[in-house]
């Protein structure tokens, strides 16, 4: 999407000459982390390393018609053979695939693939692509080497067909006057996210422990949703147009550089508005999602945020609520999420420093009808280890594999946070950076963060047992201490080493969900985490 | 996901509640916690307990002669939440209902699931299912007071629990409870005296002296688990989280109108990490209920 945005952001260019270019972008990435005391009884670090091929080639027809494809090789395989190819491990050689999960892993994906032209009002791009706006925090492409602290890992990809234009050029070439390059943009979407799901949806159409087999048809006999292989599929699997889910896109940006503004100073102005609106018929979801973003830097003062959130009604998700048997829908959830970020601060060429603040809205209750919760993206990182590993781990353990929907994955989780960020550039390729991350939890639930007995006590609970059960003492989640120093040479090889300590306090369930704590003089379950990572890539 | 839990889980006298007995000690019951903190509804219960006047519990009753014979179990372990057959899983039988006593039987299911045993009929006995722990699949999980019915030819055809570490994990999750290492999860269903399951009634656990144990109980609506639903719905199901080790009675409480009356207690050992399913059924103080065909005509 951003991508898309500068493409017509930029006022229109002579024709390239008539000729087919080739360009290979990517990089090849080795991470390695060690983790000293993440785990009760671990004696010495845990250390592992893991690769990344990252290869996008593209062919560029006169600047007027494109196409990519993005792989990756060996993705977030981890060094060495770990599916004991050699008999005896002592004697391994050629190393396997396997991802830090433990299971084999194919080597080789083909991510993304999209072609773009121009037409005459603007740029079409369809295909499999990435999805980013603003500061990443809903749409995250994952690319590079673009966050503070941490790796990407994940990034937005959809089956997308959109189309951009600059309307105020477009006028202005209507009325025949010359194009004042306002770098205004437009742009309209599709997204088909689901052709037919394997999960077939039955809703409370017939439910045999409620209206009894006599009920329900023969192809009724369930409860609300059902696994399928693609065996149960039939030849007309894709004909069904109620499961599809499918979502519009708009887009309206301002992508400002060098403009006048107020006060009669020159700066760069970027803002705009992304919104999605998803559907599914089948079970009437019509979910609005809105994301703005806004940046201005004036004279190295800058400041930029992005506020999301995610509104509507939906059917589809099968953890019913009690509070909704008996009504006319029982599987109804009403979406209610917000998250933002926003950062502040002062750049120059050799010294930025800011301060960000950051929230996730939480959810006490995912079986009620109100949907509250949501993590940022994950590769929208915010330090080493508190989000990244500690609650991720967390929310991974308390869930279980198969609510992974409910995992953080790493990403900012049911809480606000503050994170003053330092960067020193004595060279050109030289950075070193520190920053302080310090976290609160939004809506304590008692599972995934626990409560205590200050805390407002959520709707569906029983005060009661809510002031009964609540026994964490620390308002904060914990805080986290980073540095880092990143350092690029022949021109290409990019080299980092980041280490991190967290402190976190009795608000994350540690003990029960098998993460290193102890008990301090006061009798509270806390921990102190360490890590050490390195990065060197090779970028092209 | 599927959350048809099928809990059709093949499966002091009785008197008004009066006594109300906090500080919890290495038994890991709580000293002064009041019976109210868990029998507290005023919902009148649902369901058929005329077979039942308190305090006198129904006792068992006579079995037929040869009920209890050995019969030849075609069984499977089955996936207590998807219903999907569970493969490799270890089993154990205690013919003495008794899962601290040496298995009786010990087998393992083989790539579909399936096994076969020797059990009696018309007898209570109690099952462990489990999977190496390695493979985080599965959960500990135990059964006692099971009794399969008897039959002519000799044959069962009959599943056996096991719950995966998935529902383990999600259960609490939605209850917003934090599930403490080396306590237990039970859970079971509430029944009248047809075995349908009881609407309104509520359970609290406590030990044979009567000190009640600390546990976040909830119940379920249509076989979700609910956290903010008092007493067992239509499907009459109930899950104690964080049940310490021990052997522990669970009390059945209904409301009928002007006070709780104890209607069953079942009675079952926690294992550490472990998941424990035993049923409570009208007038029997004891969890053990026998099928039709197992009682003398």
């Amino acid at each position: 999407m951003l991508s898309l945005l500068l493409a017509l952001a930029q006022p229109a260019m002579a024709d390239a000459p008539d000729n087919w270019k080739f360009s290979l972008d990517g990089y090849y990435r080795v991470r390695g982390f060690v983790f000293p005391d993440m785990f009760p009884g671990q004696v010495k670090a845990g250390t592992y390393m893991t690769h990344r091929i990252r290869l996008q080639p593209g062919l560029n027809f006169q600047d007027r018609a494109k196409f990519f494809i993005m792989a990756d090789m060996l993705d977030g395989v981890v060094f060495g053979d770990n599916q004991s190819a050699a008999s005896t491990a002592l004697f391994a050689g050629d190393p396997t695939n396997t991802s830090i999960k433990g299971t084999a892993m194919d080597p080789l994906t083909i991510k993304r693939a999209w072609m773009e032209f121009k037409v005459p009002i603007g740029l079409v791009r369809v295909g499999r692509q990435a999805s980013n706006w603003g500061m990443g925090l809903l749409a995250n492409e994952g690319n590079g080497f673009d966050d503070t602290f941490g790796e990407n890992q994940y990034g937005s990809t959809y089956d997308r067909a959109i189309f951009a234009t600059r309307p105020i050029s477009i006028v202005q070439t209507i009325m025949k006057k010359r194009d004042s390059g306002i770098p205004l943009v437009v742009a309209v979407g599709v997204d088909r996210l689901v052709e037919d799901p394997l999960i077939q949806y039955y809703g409370y159409k017939c439910d045999p422990e409620k209206d009894g087999e006599a009920g329900c048809t023969e192809d009724e006999d369930h409860g609300y949703t059902e696994d399928r292989t693609e065996d149960n599929r039939n030849e007309t699997w894709w004909v069904d147009g109620q499961d599809d889910v499918w979502e519009m896109i708009y887009v309206l940006s301002y992508r400002g550089e060098g403009v006048a503004l107020p006060g009669g100073r020159v700066g760069d102005l970027i803002g705009g508005v992304y919104a999605v609106n998803r559907m599914q018929a089948e079970t009437n979801s019509n979910v609005l999602i809105l994301d703005a973003y806004g940046k201005v830097e004036v004279a190295n003062i800058y400041a930029e945020g992005e506020i999301l959130h995610i509104g509507g009604n939906t059917e589809a998700i099968s953890l019913a609520g009690a509070e909704n048997v008996g009504a006319e829908s029982p599987l109804f959830k009403k979406a209610d999420i917000w998250g933002y970020v926003v950062r502040a601060g002062y750049q120059n060429r050799t010294f930025t420093g800011y301060l960000e603040h950051g929230y996730a809205s939480g959810d006490p209750n995912v079986a009620d009808a109100e949907f509250t919760g949501r993590p940022l993206h994950p590769d929208y990182n915010v330090g080493l280890l508190l989000y990244e590993e500690i609650i991720a781990r967390s929310t991974a353990t308390v869930w279980g594999p198969d609510a992974q929907g409910l995992w953080s994955n790493g990403g900012v989780y049911n809480s606000r946070y503050i994170f003053p960020t330092v960067k020193y550039r004595p060279l050109d390729n030289w950075e070193i950076l520190g920053g302080v991350l310090a976290a609160w939890p939004d809506k304590a639930d008692g599972s995934r963060i626990r409560c205590s007995p200050d805390d407002p006590v959520p709707e569906g609970q029983d005060p009661d047992r809510w002031k009964d059960k609540c026994n964490a003492t620390a308002s904060m989640l914990g805080y986290e201490v980073d540095l880092a120093v990143k350092h690029k040479f022949h021109d290409h090889i990019n080299f980092t080493m980041e280490g991190g300590y967290a402190h976190v306090t009795d608000r994350i369930p540690l003990s029960s969900v098998g993460l290193d704590y102890r008990v301090n003089d006061k009798g509270q379950e806390v921990g102190d985490f360490w890590t050490f990572q390195t990065r060197i890539a090779y970028e092209f | 996901m599927r959350w048809i839990l099928a809990l059709a889980l093949v499966g002091c006298d009785g008197g008004t509640a009066a006594d109300d007995s906090s500080k919890t000690d290495d038994s890991g019951t709580t000293e002064g916690i009041e019976l109210s903190k868990y029998i507290n509804t005023n919902v009148t219960y649902s369901g058929d307990t005329t077979c039942f006047t308190p305090p006198t519990w129904l006792g068992n009753p006579t079995l037929c002669d040869g009920c209890t014979a050995d019969h030849a179990l075609k069984g499977w372990v089955e996936d207590f939440e998807s219903g999907d057959k569970v493969p490799q899983a270890d089993i154990s039988l205690f013919f003495s209902d008794d899962i601290s006593s040496s298995a009786n039987v010990e087998t393992k299911a083989d790539a579909n699931g399936d096994f076969s045993a020797t059990v009696p009929a018309c007898t209570p006995l109690g099952y462990k299912t489990s999977t190496p722990v390695d493979w985080e699949q599965t959960k500990d999980t135990y059964e006692v007071h099971q009794i399969w019915g008897f039959e002519a030819d000799g044959e069962l055809t009959e599943p056996i629990n096991s719950v995966s570490v998935s529902t383990s994990k999600i259960i609490p999750a939605m209850l917003a409870v934090e599930w403490q290492p080396g306590t237990g999860i039970m859970a079971g269903t509430a029944y009248d005296c047809n075995e349908d399951p009881i609407t309104g009634a509520q359970v609290v656990v406590r030990a044979e002296d009567g000190t009640i144990v600390d546990a976040d109980i909830f119940y379920f609506i249509d076989s979700f688990p609910a956290l903010n639903q008092p007493e067992s719905s239509e499907d009459g199901l109930w899950v104690a989280v964080n049940v310490p080790p021990g052997n522990w009675y669970v009390d059945m409480y209904v409301w009928d109108g002007s006070t709780h009356v104890l209607m069953g207690t079942t009675v079952l050992e926690i294992k550490p990490d472990s998941v424990n399913i035993s049923n409570v059924y009208t007038g029997h103080d004891d969890g053990i209920y026998y099928p039709d065909s197992c009682i003398a005509q």
